[in-house]
């Protein structure tokens, strides 16, 4: 199955689950910034889990079909409309913006285009394709590391993509709780760098929220608000760094990061998101806030399997 | 010599498991390095990476597992003795032409020759690799050319650009932002994801600059 990117979107890449193992080589995970969007897109195709799909940022891409497929959207609900292209005029098929099959799979024929415009909620949507997006693995996965230009592609006009073969399971539903809000409660460890923040100051980063800039990316999140006060210079020896830590450079302002992160870090940390959070930050748009309450390492592990408990059982076969 | 703990090891959000060394970086960094081949060597389930910076390394669990006894008892061990000339050596060869050679060259109140002279006489050590893929940190930097980062980083550093900052020389090996001082540029390719393991350079390889 072959497709077209007719117009790639803002930013428009493709993401599968990551590359994690490769920190010692400079090499940060990438993958998909909300993960389980992408995993249940893949579910709700057939494909498996960690198949590589198009994840698209704030305003998607129009992609056309040059052969029949099943495709699922998921993550926020973006405008979308159907195209159908005959004799090269373009025909709208009949399907309401605001109520093309979100979180469940659909067919496309041959000749039609999937064109997804502004977002209607958060930052990042998923479209999985049957098969899976075939390109080159690059250690181990078809994940794009934009900043690095490592893996995967950033879609740009007039790029051809190839999907994997398509199996014939059962198509399968699969629930996702919607995961966009303005405002955002995001859980967040402490640490580990305490002794350069001055008295008081972590306790309030907790109690005050902090505004979504304009400049976030998969990198990171860069954040406004009450400014961290530093007893001591940002610097800090470079150690390795996770996805979700929040760095605190010299201007006292919070970076969220990102799935494209570095792979090492030299600037002090406050506290970490935790990892059954993090896709509610990956749909943060500009202006939007985030409050960040306290938790433990161990309650954070629990989060996480609770919360994939919680999926795997909403996921059932369509027969 | 060894390096004193400086602590136990902390957590960096709920599957970052953070152990840092005392002590001088030299020292600190040797100590990183043998507690991150012996972390990897042990190949524990429940790790999905293990990253050494400085003077730290960083363990990374797979989401929602636990840290076995096992795991623990090696991170809060205490400093394993480095292993010795496992390390190997490479030679790169550098066109000394970096466009900060003059203002680091005037700023230690030296001659570019002078700079040239120092950085391509020093060995260093592969303390890590980070920022970037295949970023080496090398340490051995002579003091005397010990320089500040720019204030205000550069948008795009050329690839193969070698460069200094603080107790570190590095080599960008894509063009990325950067904020280090560039002296210098080489042509030889440090990272390639087609190689096992991607990066040529290794913690714990010995680098010398060769003048082109």
């Amino acid at each position: 199955m072959t497709l077209l990117v007719m117009h790639p979107g803002a930013l428009s890449t493709v993401q599968d689950l990551g590359r994690p193992g490769y920190g010692s080589a400079g090499v940060a995970p990438s993958g998909a910034m909300d993960p389980w969007a992408l995993r249940a897109a893949n579910v709700l195709v057939s494909n498996e889990e960690g198949a590589a799909a198009i994840e698209f940022t704030m305003r998607g891409p129009t992609i056309a079909f040059e052969d029949d497929t099943i495709v699922a959207l998921t993550g926020s609900r973006f405008e979308v409309s159907i195209l159908r292209s005959v004799s090269g005029s373009a025909f709208e098929r009949d399907v309401d913006a605001t109520t093309a099959p979100h979180q469940t799979s659909f067919r496309l024929r041959a000749g039609e285009s999937l064109r997804m415009g502004a977002t209607l909620g958060g930052a990042r949507g998923y479209l999985a394709i049957r098969g899976g997006i075939d390109v080159p693995l690059v250690l181990g996965s078809r994940s794009t590391h934009v900043a690095a230009g490592l893996g995967g592609r950033v879609l740009s006009q007039g790029d051809r993509l190839t999907t994997g073969p398509a199996t014939d399971a059962p198509l399968r539903r699969a629930r996702l709780d919607a995961a966009y809000r303005s405002e955002q409660r995001l859980r967040a460890i402490p640490g580990p760098q305490r002794d350069v923040f001055l008295p008081g100051s972590v306790e309030r980063f907790f109690s005050s929220p902090y505004t979504v800039t304009a400049r976030s990316d998969r990198t990171g999140i860069r954040l406004q608000g009450l400014p961290l006060e530093l007893g001591t210079k940002s610097d800090i020896d470079p150690e390795g760094v996770v996805t979700g830590a929040l760095q605190i450079p010299g201007d006292g302002q919070p970076i969220l990061l990102g799935c494209d992160r570095p792979a090492t870090g030299g600037y002090a940390k406050v506290a970490t998101v935790i990892g059954a959070d993090m896709h509610l930050a990956a749909q943060a748009k500009p202006g939007d806030t985030f409050s960040f309450d306290r938790t433990t390492p161990e309650a954070a592990r629990a989060a996480w399997r609770e919360r994939e408990d919680a999926w795997r059982g909403t996921i059932e076969d369509i027969d | 010599m060894l390096a004193r703990d400086m602590s136990d090891w902390v957590w960096q959000g709920e599957r970052g498991m953070l152990r840092s060394f005392d002590g001088s970086t030299a020292e600190a960094n040797a100590a990183a390095r043998a507690l991150s081949d012996e972390v990897t060597a042990a190949r524990f389930t429940e790790v999905a990476d293990v990253v050494p910076g400085a003077r730290t390394v960083l363990v990374e669990l797979v989401p929602g597992i636990e840290p076995s006894a096992a795991l623990v008892r090696a991170l809060e061990a205490d400093a394993a003795q480095p292993r010795r000339g496992a390390g190997r050596r490479h030679e790169i060869a550098v066109t000394y032409d970096g466009e900060d050679l003059a203002e680091v060259a005037a700023s230690r109140r030296l001659l570019p020759r002078d700079v040239v002279e120092l950085h391509s006489e020093a060995e260093y050590t592969v303390a890590f690799i980070g920022f970037q893929p295949g970023f080496p940190y090398l340490l051995g930097l002579p003091a005397e050319l010990a320089v500040r980062r720019l204030a205000s980083p550069r948008v795009k550093v050329p690839a193969g650009s070698v460069a200094i900052a603080g107790e570190y020389s590095g080599i960008y090996p894509g063009a990325t932002p950067g904020g280090w001082r560039l002296i210098g540029r080489t042509e030889t390719v440090l990272f390639d994801a087609e190689n096992t393991p991607p990066s040529i350079l290794q913690p714990g390889d010995m680098v010398r600059f060769v003048p082109a």
